[in-house]
């Protein structure tokens, strides 16, 4: 007799993660220590309302330095290089610029298929808990969605309808 | 001439009457927070707009106990809005801002808003408003520089125009030009001290400082003093000139006096400055030569009858287009700075100007007995007529003497076009609000239920245009339970704009601006707006 009713219930739950995970673009481990080299992998889950993705452009953040896309075949990589607000120790060396925006663009990725997107970064030295947040443009051949909202203070990415995807920060190794 | 003297103590009332109303010519229009405004949360910023670009000279909000909370430092201009971050924190109680700025004329305007956060507006006793102690010396000292511009520049462009380079001028009126141009030239500098510490009101002893003096130097009115100075030292010191030389310097430096006019006066706010300055210096140049002939005619008059009545007929030739030229420019100016012909009745600044012309209207008649009666009659070498005339120059004298100073004090009183704005029903609603850092102004017009034209600016604090990618704006009644228009802005020049929205109840509206700022950034910011 609650047969029905658990059914109901797991599909329910099945269906609204599914929504989640189809709905925004995400990295793939969204947890990694304070002041360590992440590896940031962007899952493109569809195009824009059917349409196919033919440019994706990730905006590096204040703080991130370091940053090396990985190259991706069939796509064309390009990444414009700035100054940092201010110089950053990187192990021995300090850095002043880097790449402050990745772009793959040069193919077209159709809606029903499902793409990942790579880079390498240095995250900054920041309390536990802090979200990193990179904008993300998603350029289709009609329409684009900007995966750019970060979220006010008391709120999370489940309140914004395009939220930029972050990768929250957990307590330094020390070595 | 008894009638003249009359006037004088009704002129007298009449400039009392404007030293009350001392809040000169830009006026606040709206403030945010508004004055009483009871708040629900801290202000993040202090928003003041006048009916006219402003400068600010000093800015501060003090809590109900008199301390600072900020003493302005931070204070920004933009055209006619003042902006002044608070990232300062208010505790619920209530708040004084007070405020001193001058306007595009370099007039001073103070006054003062209250609001209150978190609790009622309790009564916050306030230094408001100016002591006008400066009130009188300014007017003086602008009294005194008219009378110096009038027998000095005047007298040089009597010199040229009417004595003529082939009659050797009597020695008694080189003097007198010299004297005049003098006593204009020192007015005209001390002016400069005495308007810098009427424009921070400081108190008397200040007006010694250095400081005072370099910054009053360096505005708009300190530069028109300077030249005006210039040009009436220059027209002082050309008698010691032998030959050619002092007829150039003469015409040149009654040009560059009356020149420094619209540096410092109200008119040229009131049009354009292409049309009004060179109004404004024709009426000058006029002036002068009217009030700075009085004097020359009457020791031409005095010395040599015959020789004189030449000069009546070269002067009477120069006067009539002069006095063509007066009133046309006169009249325009008029028109500029009063409008509504209603405000002559109502305002200060009205029958102050009403004054003037019926003191112009009896010295015309006076010109015209000298012109059609004495001046055929002194030719004829009549000795009575002479003697009439030194009466009627007399008058004259007395006259020109009221006109100045009516004129000096007109410069110190708002004119009515200045207090047109202040119609409560005026021109739309304006408010400022700031997103991510971004300052954001929306300009509702008529901010009538209705169609409506909403503008908005998106700078940085530093005051530099942001040209977003896209403007979106929603724009609803939530306690009427009216659900957000929505709309996309137009770029406009550097801003952007709705046009013909329509509101249809009065009421708060609630404006919600989204602006893609770059293909990264979004920045959202809401602010309520007034329709009534």
């Amino acid at each position: 007799m609650l047969r029905p009713i658990i059914h109901a219930l797991v599909l329910g739950a099945a269906a609204s993660a599914a929504t989640i995970a189809h709905a925004h673009i995400t990295f793939e481990g969204d947890e990694a220590p304070a002041a360590s080299t992440y590896k940031a992998v962007l899952r493109v889950g569809h195009g824009c309302e059917g349409s196919p993705t033919e440019v994706i452009r990730v905006q590096v953040p204040e703080g991130v330095i370091a940053v090396k896309p990985m190259p991706k075949p069939g796509w064309d990589l390009e990444t414009v290089v700035a100054k940092y607000d201010q110089p950053y120790q990187y192990y021995e060396s300090t850095l002043t610029e880097g790449v402050k925006e990745i772009r793959w663009s040069g193919n077209s990725l159709p809606d029903a298929w499902y793409e990942e997107f790579v880079f390498r970064g240095h995250l900054p030295d920041e309390a536990a808990g802090t979200v990193i947040y990179f904008p993300v443009v998603q350029e289709c051949e009609d329409g684009v969605h900007r995966w750019i909202e970060i979220p006010a203070d008391g709120k999370t990415r489940d309140d914004y309808k395009e939220p930029a995807p972050g990768v929250t920060l957990t307590p330094k190794v020390e070595d | 001439m008894r009638v003249l003297l009359g006037l004088l103590p009704v002129l007298l009332a009449l400039l009392c009457g404007g030293a009350g109303s001392a809040h000169a010519h830009a006026v606040l229009l709206e403030s945010t927070p508004a004055d009483g405004a009871v708040l629900a949360a801290e202000p993040a910023a202090l928003m003041l707009r006048f009916s006219e670009p402003v400068r600010p000279l000093a800015v501060r909000v003090l809590d109900a106990a008199g301390a600072v909370i900020s003493d302005g430092e931070e204070v920004m201009a933009h055209d006619a809005m003042l902006h002044l971050p608070l990232g300062q924190t208010f505790r619920n109680g209530s708040y004084l801002v007070t405020y001193r700025v001058t306007s595009l004329d370099a007039h001073p305007v103070g006054g003062s808003i209250v609001f209150a956060v978190g609790e009622p507006l309790t009564d916050i006793s306030a230094e408001v408003g100016e002591s006008g102690r400066w009130w009188a010396p300014v007017l003086l000292m602008r009294f005194l520089t008219y009378v110096g511009l009038a027998v000095g520049a005047g007298g040089a462009l009597f010199l040229l125009l009417v004595v003529g380079p082939h009659t050797a001028p009597p020695p008694s009126l080189h003097r007198l030009v010299t004297a005049g141009a003098a006593l204009g030239a020192g007015a005209a500098l001390l002016s400069i001290g005495i308007h810098g510490a009427h424009l921070l009101d400081s108190p008397y002893r200040d007006v010694l400082a250095t400081a005072l003096w370099t910054d009053a130097a360096a505005s708009a009115f300190g530069a028109g003093a300077l030249i005006t100075s210039g040009g009436l030292a220059l027209v002082a010191c050309a008698p010691r000139f032998q030959g050619w030389m002092r007829r150039p310097l003469l015409g040149l430096g009654a040009l560059a006096a009356v020149a420094g006019l619209p540096l410092a006066g109200h008119v040229t706010t009131a049009g354009a400055w292409w049309l009004t300055a060179p109004v404004l210096v024709a009426h000058g140049l006029c002036v002068a030569l009217w009030i700075g002939s009085l004097g020359g005619l009457v020791i031409q008059v005095a010395r040599d009858g015959r020789d004189a009545g030449l000069m009546l007929e070269r002067f009477s030739r120069i006067a009539v287009p002069a006095v063509i030229v007066l009133l046309a420019s006169g009249t325009l100016m008029a028109i500029l700075q009063v409008r509504d012909p209603e405000t002559l009745l109502t305002t200060t600044y009205g029958r102050i100007l009403l004054l003037k012309l019926a003191v112009v209207t009896l010295l015309l008649l006076l010109a015209a007995i000298n012109k059609w009666r004495l001046t055929p009659a002194i030719r004829a070498g009549a000795a009575r007529a002479a003697h009439r005339f030194r009466q009627t120059v007399g008058l004259e004298a007395a006259g020109a003497a009221l006109i100045l100073a009516a004129t000096a004090s007109l410069g110190l009183t708002p004119p009515p076009r200045a207090l047109a704005e202040l119609d409560p029903s005026g021109p739309g609603y304006v408010t400022e609000t700031s997103a991510a850092g971004r300052r954001v102004l929306i300009e509702v017009a008529p901010a009538r239920p209705g169609p409506n034209d909403v503008r908005l600016t998106l700078t940085t604090p530093g005051g530099e245009p942001v040209q977003p990618l896209e403007l979106h704006v929603a724009v609803g009644q939530p306690a009427a339970g009216i659900e957000p228009l929505q709309r996309e802005a137009e770029p406009d020049g550097q801003a952007y704009r709705i046009a013909g929205l329509v509101l249809p109840v009065s009421g708060v509206w609630r404006v919600q601006v989204e602006a893609l700022v770059s293909d990264f950034e979004r920045i959202a910011t809401a602010v309520d707006i007034h329709i009534h």
